[in-house]
């Protein structure tokens, strides 16, 4: 690269990669007025990263189901809190972290919904984590000193996609 | 901001009336109130086919497909049904992953859902 010409006392070249490829950290307030401004920002950052095709859909959807059942479930209380996004994108995979302080909720739990159930048979919850599940390679989760921490995790298709 | 914009166009057909709902933006949580409040005098009215074109569509999240599911099912308790047409690639994989539902069809062009539609409205008109 270039900036190797710019090579100074201050400068490292691992500092310029690590510094070009650190994730998307954003904090956001569980209030769903905080939701939108997050994706769009989400959006920007994937696209001007040149993240592989479909990475955004999946990043959005991540997003807005996992924050939004945080919002709505997490908290009993009338407090203001904390929810952390963290977007990774490496070249071999994106990351997709959300940490809370609610009451522990392990998404894993929830039974895959049997649709092959008329509708109306159907519960009506847990269908974001289904498909979430479905979309990504893998879904971890821990409970990490008072917080839910979810890691979502898609590999960048090998084939170029269409 | 994540934005939907909904249009509904309401016409009379020889088997019945259509109604079709076209739309663009992002699908979610916080737009999908938006398309509830424009559906429910659709829905009321009964038409024979409720068509979403999808094709503007570019995020639809677990809140818009209940929405689409509960709209399916309204559909069908009164003979109707709701049709599916231009889904992106992602959307159409979203769809197959929450499986064929009753009262639900799924279109790729509008062209697959015209002649649909006609076969349907022949079928119909030979029934009565």
């Amino acid at each position: 690269m270039l900036v190797g010409r710019l090579s100074g006392p201050q400068w490292s070249p691992d500092r310029v990669v690590s510094s070009m490829s650190a994730p998307l950290e954003l904090r956001i307030r569980n209030q769903p007025e905080d939701l939108s401004p997050a994706m769009e920002t989400i959006s920007r950052w994937l696209g001007s990263r040149g993240a592989f095709a479909g990475s955004e859909y999946l990043a959005l959807l991540a997003v807005e189901e996992l924050v939004t059942n945080c919002i709505k479930y997490a908290y009993d209380d009338a407090h203001e809190h904390w929810i952390r996004i963290t977007i990774d994108l490496s070249e071999v995979e994106m990351a997709v972290t959300i940490e809370d302080d609610g009451h522990p909720f392990d998404p894993r739990s929830l039974p895959e919904p049997d649709t092959r159930l008329p509708l109306e048979d159907r519960p009506i919850g847990g269908l974001g984590i289904h498909l979430l599940r479905n979309l990504f390679d893998t879904l971890d989760y821990s409970r990490v000193e008072g917080h839910n921490r979810v890691v979502l995790r898609k590999r960048v298709p090998s084939e170029p996609s269409t | 901001m994540s934005q939907l914009q909904v249009n509904v166009h309401h016409q009379a057909a020889a088997g019945g009336d259509q109604a079709t709902i076209k739309l663009s933006g992002s699908l979610d949580s916080t737009t999908v109130h938006l398309l509830e409040s424009r559906l429910t005098p659709v829905l009321a009215s009964h038409p024979s086919h409720v068509v979403f074109d999808l094709e503007g569509l570019n995020l639809l999240t677990s809140a818009g497909i209940r929405l689409f599911l509960l709209t399916s099912k309204q559909q069908k308790q009164h003979g109707g049904q709701a049709t599916f047409v231009h889904l992106q690639p992602q959307i159409r994989e979203v769809f197959q992953i929450i499986g064929s539902v009753p009262g639900m069809k799924i279109f790729s062009n509008t062209a697959e859902l015209d002649a649909y539609l006609i076969a349907r409205q022949k079928a119909h008109g030979s029934g009565e």
